[in-house]
């Protein structure tokens, strides 16, 4: 008897942390599955229509900011990114694979454009620190006059690609 | 063949009981467990500092990927979450509540209002939150607006619950103050979520 419950607690407590490990990592693989099928593809920008009751990629939306997207996928190397300024709040932050938000800027510490360029370790500007991950951009924008700005604001100058090696 | 079968209900059982508890200690059920995002409390609001951090333990990762991915570090933004009204009774769709607050120290912050699949509440209502930029001080310093399923029609600033359910509110403050990220139970300012009545209640 002792054998079984023995092999119960050993099992039981590896699948428990396998699982806890794993969900993190679940819901982002989700997350840039979700935008990916909507026509997303890594290492492009990608402007988020204005939150809205349908918007049901990620939970929790805000529907006071207006978010752009980049998936990550640094396997052939740095990716640069640049949010174009904009009057209100801003804020550009990195997720890596396990949902850790590696960094943040905003347009209070950075004035106009802010741009990185972001690798799997510390030879880029940001080390994701994962090989896939998320970078999102947040600019505050409540009614539809500068919901209208922001999106001519973002559609002009923020960039996603892949940063070149020389 | 005995032996067999209490080998293979005892790794089922195991694969079941670890499964099951994961999911549940990591908030992937629908009922809340103990203690994750409460590690700072204040009136009634719940937060946790290490939201995006590395320093994260691996429940709060997982809870916060379920339940709010995507989520910022303390140094960029804080959130406090809100299940109940000031009464101690659960926000619910069909009843009506006044949220009232000062302003908080930061650059700019929200409330907004989510269903219990944890997305906006499935209306065409366009008023689910209240921030910064909209909430109007009264003569007692204090902003206000009115929570429930119907436009009140009264002139208030209203956040829609209808289709709710059962839902609850996330504080959003970005780029706060030290002192409201060092000492949140003194420094934060709090909105008071007052019941007013319920459909089909005597309350």
């Amino acid at each position: 008897m002792i054998r079984y419950l023995m092999a119960f607690i050993l099992v039981a407590v590896g699948i428990h942390a396998a699982t806890v490990w794993y969900l993190p990592r679940l819901a982002m693989k989700t997350a840039m599955a979700r935008f990916e099928e909507s026509g997303l593809t890594v290492n492009e920008i990608a402007h988020v229509p204005p939150t809205d009751e349908t918007s049901r990629r990620v939970v929790r939306p805000s529907p006071d900011l207006l978010y752009s997207v980049c998936i990550l996928d640094l396997s052939g190397g740095p990716v640069r990114i640049r949010a174009a300024g904009w009057d209100g709040y801003m804020s550009l932050s990195l997720f890596a694979a396990n949902t850790d938000n590696v960094a943040a800027f905003n347009n209070s510490q950075i004035a106009g454009d802010i741009s990185v360029t972001i690798g799997q370790n510390g030879v880029a500007s940001v080390a994701l620190g994962s090989e896939r991950g998320i970078a999102l951009i947040r600019r505050l924008a409540v009614d539809d006059a500068s919901m209208a700005r922001a999106d001519a604001v973002r559609r002009e100058g923020d960039i996603c690609e892949g940063a070149d090696p020389s | 063949m005995g032996t067999v079968i209490r080998w293979l209900i005892t790794l089922v059982l195991a694969i079941l009981a670890g499964l099951g508890s994961a999911l549940y200690m990591s908030g992937w059920l629908a009922f809340n467990p103990p203690g994750l995002f409460r590690t700072i409390e204040v009136d009634g609001w719940t937060s946790d500092p290490a939201i995006g951090s590395p320093a994260a333990g691996p429940y709060t990762r997982a809870y916060v990927a379920r339940r709010g991915l995507l989520g910022l570090r303390r140094e960029e933004a804080v959130y406090y979450l809100r299940v109940m009204d000031d009464d101690g009774q659960r926000l619910r769709e069909n009843c009506a509540y006044v949220l009232e607050g000062g302003m908080p120290e930061a650059r700019w912050w929200s409330v907004t209002l989510y269903a219990a699949d944890y997305y906006l509440a499935q209306n065409d209502d366009d008023a689910q939150s209240i921030d910064q930029t909209r909430a109007m001080a009264g003569e007692d310093g204090l902003w206000r607006a009115t929570i429930q399923a119907t436009d009140p029609g009264d002139g208030s600033f209203w956040i829609s619950s209808r289709n709710a359910g059962q839902f609850d509110l996330i504080y959003r403050l970005y780029n706060t103050s030290p002192a409201v990220l060092e000492s949140p139970e003194t420094a934060l300012v709090t909105p008071r979520i007052i019941r007013l009545g319920c459909a089909g209640a005597a309350s």
